[in-house]
């Protein structure tokens, strides 16, 4: 399952823009729609704080 | 673990990187270039997202200046499509600033009579050409002596929003006075480039590339090795293996607390990291609108000092309509308006900047508007990457370790955000010319 540390994420929305499956909505902070997501995890490549992570 | 040798490696490749990279391939220095994230130019590049081209900081890129000089130094082809002056709204009023003279066009038309832009005026001019005010006091705290106008307050709040970030209300008065002195008295100058804003950093990537360099993305630095106080080189991930990178300089254009989070902080002397702890980064966020109709049709745009959090809008899709799909536009917002000194509600300031949007704009919902994306700058991925003044010096305590970009500076001068970058770049390779011949390393 992906998850953001808020206290990482900036907010800048690069993930947004990358995720394949639309799943990212940024307004400031980053909310992940979990019924979009498939754990793909390319959005990490696009984070530049490491602020997520899939988790088991 | 395997093992390249290298004579430079460069962690990061945002402007400061980028230009490092190609210069020192330019001189024959055999250079490699990680990248964390799969696209270069960091902070001042673009990507596409539903059609749009969509910034990633940068709004406005100088063809001339610094970066222009390190494409010519180069051979690399750099076309940026130059869209300045910018206007200034004052009281409501689109003020159009002539070619030169501009900030003094401008005082005139915000101030409420002659005797009031000539006394502010007379005191800028003094403290550029004579003295300029003390650091004791803030620029609103030194302008005030002058004038209660708020409108000719606004048009520094816009200033500094686009030129450095933070308040003129926090900033120290003399601190203007340098960057003029430093950097002439531009607002935002500068342009978009054909192909969006990634186009300048690949077209830096291909010289690189012929000149032997080599550009890894995706290649996050998972540490820079240090050897009785000299770094030596960086161990790399890619493609899930990390490989160890032998050079003799290590030039790091990631921000300074990050260089030296891979370096160990027990690598550095303790009055450096004291410096580092106390930078302050500067924040600002943006909105990206869509519409069918543009809703400010002028390539430049304008700032707008005397909004609660909008500060200045550009609309590329004036010059280049490819930033946006057929038939839409394209305008960019800022807003530079919060504190870095003090916390922020990030979805509220959002809110705030969107609500300036409509009621600058009131035609907004009938253009067909639509926010494409927002974003915020702070932190480890900052608008500015340290406020004025609290920039520090290139060269590391730990001897051939360099940073560049644009939380540090030269000593004998700042320049803020991206030329700062490049400018940081150049006096480095200044240095390790002065110090190392390629192959000699």
């Amino acid at each position: 399952m992906l998850v953001i540390d808020e206290k990482k994420c900036v907010g800048c929305a690069l993930c947004n823009a990358f995720c394949p499956f639309d799943a990212l909505e940024a307004w400031g902070i980053n909310r992940v729609d979990p019924d979009k997501c498939t754990d793909c995890a390319e959005c990490i490549a696009y984070c530049p704080v490491d602020a997520l992570e899939v988790k088991e | 673990m395997t093992q390249d040798k290298y004579d430079v490696v460069v962690i990061g490749g945002g402007g400061g990187g980028m230009t490092a990279a190609a210069l020192l391939s330019h001189a024959g220095y055999k250079t490699i270039l990680v990248e964390k994230l799969p696209f270069l130019g960091g902070r001042a590049s673009s990507y596409e997202h539903k059609g749009y081209i969509i910034p990633t900081g940068v709004f406005l890129v100088l063809d001339s200046g610094e970066l222009g000089e390190v494409f010519k130094e180069v051979g690399a082809e750099l076309r940026v499509t130059t869209a300045t002056p910018q206007r200034v709204r004052i009281r409501g009023k689109d003020f159009q600033p002539p070619e030169k003279g501009q900030l003094k066009a401008v005082l005139a038309a915000a101030a409420r009579d002659q005797a009031e832009a000539d006394r502010v005026w007379k005191a800028i001019k003094r403290g550029l050409s004579w003295q300029p005010p003390s650091a004791e006091i803030t620029f609103t705290e030194w302008l005030r002596q002058y004038t209660d106008n708020e409108s000719i307050l606004g048009i520094w709040r816009g200033l500094w929003a686009n030129v450095v970030g933070g308040l003129p209300e926090e900033i120290p008065a003399r601190a203007w006075f340098d960057l003029v002195h430093n950097m002439g008295p531009a607002g935002s100058e500068g342009g978009y480039p054909a192909g969006g804003h990634i186009a300048v950093w690949e077209s830096l990537a291909k010289t690189v590339r012929a000149k032997g360099g080599t550009i890894w993305t995706r290649a996050p630095a998972q540490r820079i090795i240090v050897e009785d106080g000299v770094a030596t080189g960086v161990v790399v991930r890619k493609d899930r293996q990390d490989i160890s990178i032998d050079a003799r300089v290590v030039i790091s254009s990631a921000l300074p607390n990050i260089t030296i989070r891979l370096a160990g902080e027990n690598t550095f002397d303790k009055g450096y990291l004291k410096e580092v702890s106390g930078q302050i980064r500067v924040p600002f966020f943006t909105i990206i609108v869509g519409s069918n109709r543009p809703l400010y049709p002028y390539a430049a745009g304008l700032m707008l000092g005397e909004m609660p959090r909008l500060s200045m809008l550009t609309v590329p899709t004036e010059v280049y309509p490819d930033y946006a799909p057929p038939g839409k536009h394209a305008t960019w917002f800022l807003s530079a308006k919060c504190s870095p000194r003090h916390p922020y509600d990030k979805k509220a300031e959002l809110d705030m900047l969107l609500r300036d949007i409509k009621e600058a704009f009131p035609e907004y919902d009938k253009a067909g508007a639509e926010v494409i994306t927002a974003q915020f700058f702070d932190g480890d991925w900052p608008g500015f990457g340290a406020a004025v003044g609290m920039e520090i010096e290139c060269r590391s305590p730990i001897e051939n370790l360099y940073n560049v970009g644009d939380a540090v500076t030269d000593p004998a001068g700042c320049v803020p955000g991206l030329s700062g970058a490049v400018h940081t770049a150049r006096l480095v390779i200044q240095d390790i010319k002065r110090r190392f011949r390629p192959g000699e390393m």
